[in-house]
């Protein structure tokens, strides 16, 4: 999985390109470390590219949300395509995360910290 | 009934080659244009169970994948060398403290039509069967 990120206002955006199992949750979790030790704690994960998960993939999602969330951040997802968000809901977390159509919706939404 | 099998390493770069195989095999069995859905879920349960054989299985020793089919079904198989395991020992996750794994066995019963273990001396196989008839994704 190839990761990279830009800001887009108060956001990070961390645009994810391939395959989200094991292997890519070790880079996943690397480039969240990062964000976090830079401060960035507001973040997009743009999954429109991410063309499958599994539940590795959704564990690191999971353990991710947790970290941001106790450091007083936010994540929120974006762009799942349908076959990926039929794992959110196998696995019950679609209801753990806030998930938007887009990861421009998902930047356009400003709520107060 | 058609038959392909590889031997991978027991570590995760070996998924990797699993996916390209998997993704490889759907297509030679259900065609260039296979239903999302129904691809989708024979590439997750192969990659649980694949994950679950190299976590739990033997460092440094090997996994094994194969998948036989007809016009009916597909049988995928992915043995380990890692200890002992019964399905009925696995419980469902607890969804209400959304943990961060468990999930695999799970995901792997929901997907497929039938799944069984069966454990030897030494290694162990989980077997897969997804039946093809028609609008079972």
């Amino acid at each position: 999985m190839s990761i990279t990120h830009n800001q887009d206002g108060v956001f990070t955006v961390v645009s994810m390109n391939g395959r989200f199992d094991a292997l890519g949750s070790r880079d996943f979790k690397n480039v969240i470390s990062l964000l976090l030790d830079a401060q960035k704690k507001r973040i997009v994960l743009d999954m429109a590219h991410v063309d499958f998960i599994d539940s590795s993939g959704m564990g690191a999602l999971v353990g991710v949300l947790r970290t941001v969330v106790k450091e007083g951040g936010e994540i929120r997802i974006a762009g799942l395509i349908p076959e990926v968000h039929t794992i959110f809901e196998l696995t019950r977390l679609h209801r753990l995360f806030d998930i938007y159509e887009t990861a421009t919706a998902a930047t356009l939404e400003i709520t107060n910290e | 009934m058609k038959e392909r099998t590889i031997e991978l390493s027991s570590e995760l770069e070996s998924l990797r080659v699993a996916a390209q195989f998997t993704d490889d095999v759907i297509r030679e069995i259900l065609g260039d244009s296979p239903p999302p859905q129904l691809g989708y879920n024979i590439s997750l349960a192969v990659s649980e169970a694949l994950t679950n054989a190299i976590r739990h299985g033997q460092t440094g020793g090997k996994v094994g994948l194969g998948f036989s089919w007809d016009t009916q079904m597909v049988i995928i198989t992915v043995d380990d060398q890692g200890d002992e395991l019964n399905l009925e020992d696995i419980s469902d996750p607890d969804f209400e403290v959304a943990a961060t794994g468990g999930y695999g066995i799970y995901i792997i019963r929901k997907l497929m039509d039938e799944v069984t273990i069966a454990n030897f001396p030494g290694w162990k196989r989980l077997t897969m069967i997804k039946r093809l008839n028609e609008g079972n994704g």
